[in-house]
């Protein structure tokens, strides 16, 4: 194939030409080859035939010289081949076979050929032999021997190969300028698709289409260029359109959003004033009652009975119970509306700062640790110290009635997240509510039995759902409770990149 | 015997005036405690304008200010204060519930002296109080009153 390679690259219109000029070439060739043959072998033949029929025709001259033994006349006769072009010696022999006469008489000195009995005619190197018997009422009275060269034939092939040259030029040159014509029949369409397809691409115009073309394959093409044409057409017309939605709808939604965003943001100012006045207004009226609490004991306990005492210690209780309630609602908000401020933190630190706040809880408590070594999280850290204080403050409240407490701290890593526990002996509690546990205000435990106030696990479940983790619980009752939490490793990652 | 200077508590609420004196009449302070109802008022006294006009001259040896107050709230007259170059020295001790970021970085931002968040328990506000009225009433040395 490799033969063919440089007509791979010629352009279509040279392809063509190529293609038009040597096919017109072979059969013009294969005509004059077939053309020359059928002539050649009709020239000889006809050759053949005329020297046979002038070698009968002066053996007929020739009878009368040879019935009177009359040389003279013979040679006369014989002199007639003079008007045969072709032919160049002739012999008369008679009856016996010895030479009678000759032409031409120039030859005198050259031996005669020795002939045959028979009619017979022979061609070999270009020479034709005949000879015939000559006749008169049914009895040979001697032999004529002709010789002549082919001429005739030559001259004929020299006609014949000139007219098929002058008739290669002209028909050429005829097939040069069709095959033109033809290469611009076929390339010029295809030239003009592409100066369409490249105007189309440099000037973004799908609106463009192709004029129609006749029925054959490029009209074809010409018919599946426009179509797809106009289907692009229809399809960008559509994606503007979409593009077009989108834009409005975004430029809606960016609305909607600001709209949003006001609102929000003059809720957020109502709310950071509403838990500003619960912080002032609530504890202060707690501080006076817990304040003349205070003085009723230090300046009129003598009037008291022991009823009169008991009112104000439970009244003292039930305030103190309220000012817990208002500093963990304030804590609760806080971490709700607080900006997270994430950083790379040491979980390790952040519950040996939260035992220490527990340290009050804990003291004269018989609490046996088992703390792993835990990671680094990337995370809010005064957030997530919270959390510890709420889950192991729980932790070490729920095993008050143990005599001795075991509390566990550890870690694993399941699916890129940070899976932490807390786990304990403590009271438990019935897993059927385990969801209720992170609900606000939610206990499963009486004040009575243990203290509190129904906000440390919604305040823990708060902070560990903005940092893109979840809470869950495990318990049961006076078995002891897991709590666990997850945060994202993907972000702690991210910060030491 | 030297005058005692007066110390003025900008105070609204009528039982925490009652509690704060109760505070300061173990240390004896009691007496030299002027009360001011709100903001307002607490400038007329120091300026000596209004229903204070005709009081003994002379400024307080420190201002315990509540923050929440009617007319005008305890961050205002200590802005009032610190840009006034007859007050620009006062102490002022913010005496307050308030334990919110915000108050306090106001507070500190105006340049108070110091901010003192009430505690809920009674026996812990006691202390507190009488503290500062040692503290500022006696221990601290007030700066040259400005004529």
């Amino acid at each position: 194939m490799s033969n063919f390679q440089f007509i791979k690259d010629l352009s279509i219109k040279n392809k063509i030409l190529v293609i038009v000029m040597f096919t017109g070439f072979l059969a013009m060739a294969a005509g004059f080859v077939a053309i020359a043959r059928i002539e050649i072998d009709n020239v000889r033949k006809v050759t053949r035939e005329n020297l046979v029929l002038n070698a009968k025709l002066i053996g007929d001259y020739c009878v009368v010289p040879l019935v009177f033994g009359d040389k003279t006349q013979a040679g006369e006769a014989l002199a007639r081949i003079n008007f045969l072009e072709t032919v160049e010696e002739g012999y008369l022999y008679d009856d016996k076979g010895v030479l009678f006469a000759r032409y031409p008489d120039s030859l005198d000195s050259v031996k005669p050929p020795v002939p045959g009995e028979e009619s017979s005619l022979s061609f070999s190197k270009g020479i034709f032999i005949v000879q015939e018997p000559i006749l008169f009422k049914g009895e040979k009275l001697g032999l004529i021997y002709l010789k002549a060269n082919d001429s005739e034939i030559k001259s004929q092939i020299r006609r014949i190969s000139l007219t098929f040259s002058l008739l290669a030029v002209v028909l050429l040159i005829l097939s040069y300028i069709l095959a033109w014509r033809m290469q611009k029949m076929v390339s010029a369409p295809i030239m003009h698709l592409a100066k369409l397809t490249g105007a189309i691409s440099k000037n973004h115009d799908l609106s463009m289409q192709v004029e129609q073309h006749g029925n054959d394959e490029v009209g074809f093409l010409y018919e599946q260029f426009n179509n797809m044409l106009s289907q692009l057409l229809k399809r960008e017309i559509e994606r503007d359109k979409a593009l077009d939605e989108i834009r409005d709808l975004n430029a809606s939604l960016e609305r909607k959003v600001a709209e949003r965003t006001e609102l929000l943001e003059s809720a957020n100012k109502e709310l950071e004033s509403f838990s500003y006045s619960v912080s002032h207004d609530l504890r202060a009226p707690l501080r006076h009652i817990n304040g003349y609490l205070e003085l009723l004991q230090k300046k009129n306990s003598e009037q008291l009975d022991e009823k009169g005492k008991h009112y104000i210690s439970s009244i003292y209780e039930a305030s103190n119970h309220m000012g817990h309630l208002i500093d963990d609602l304030l804590n609760f908000s806080r971490s709700g509306r607080a900006e997270l401020k994430p950083d790379n933190i040491d979980m390790n630190k952040a519950v040996r700062d939260a035992l220490m706040i527990l340290d009050n809880d804990i003291k004269g408590r018989n609490i046996v640790w088992d703390i792993n070594s835990l990671p680094f999280v990337h995370a809010d850290y005064s957030m997530i110290r919270q959390v510890w204080v709420n889950l192991l403050g729980n932790a070490v409240k729920y095993t008050k009635f143990r005599e001795v407490a075991y509390i566990s701290v550890g870690w694993s890593e399941v699916n890129g997240e940070y899976v932490f526990f807390v786990k304990d002996n403590g009271a438990g509690f019935d897993s059927n509510y385990a969801q209720k546990l992170f609900g606000v205000f939610q206990r499963l435990h009486s004040n009575e039995e243990f203290e509190g106030t129904g906000i440390g696990l919604a305040n823990v479940r708060q902070v560990i759902k903005r940092h893109g983790g979840r809470t869950w619980a495990e318990g049961e009752v006076d078995k002891g409770a897991v709590f666990y939490f997850t945060l994202p490793k993907k972000i702690g990652e991210k910060k030491d990149d | 015997m030297i005058e005692l200077k007066k110390i003025l508590l900008a105070e609204d609420n009528p039982k925490d005036v009652e509690l704060t004196l109760e505070a300061l009449e173990d240390s004896m302070m009691a007496n030299r405690v002027v009360v001011v109802k709100d903001g307002v008022e607490t400038l007329e006294y120091l300026r000596m304008q209004g229903a204070w006009a005709g009081r003994e001259p002379g400024l307080p040896s420190v201002l315990l200010l509540d923050i929440k107050m009617p007319r005008m709230d305890g961050i205002e007259v200590l802005r009032e204060i610190r840009s006034d170059p007859a007050l620009k020295f006062l102490p002022v001790v913010m005496l307050t519930s308030s334990r919110e970021d915000k108050d306090l970085l106001n507070s500190y931002y105006l340049g108070v002296n110091a901010y003192v968040v009430k505690p809920v328990n009674f026996g812990g506000f006691i202390d507190a109080v009488k503290q500062l009225g040692i503290f500022w009433g006696l221990v601290n040395e007030v700066p040259p009153e400005n004529k």
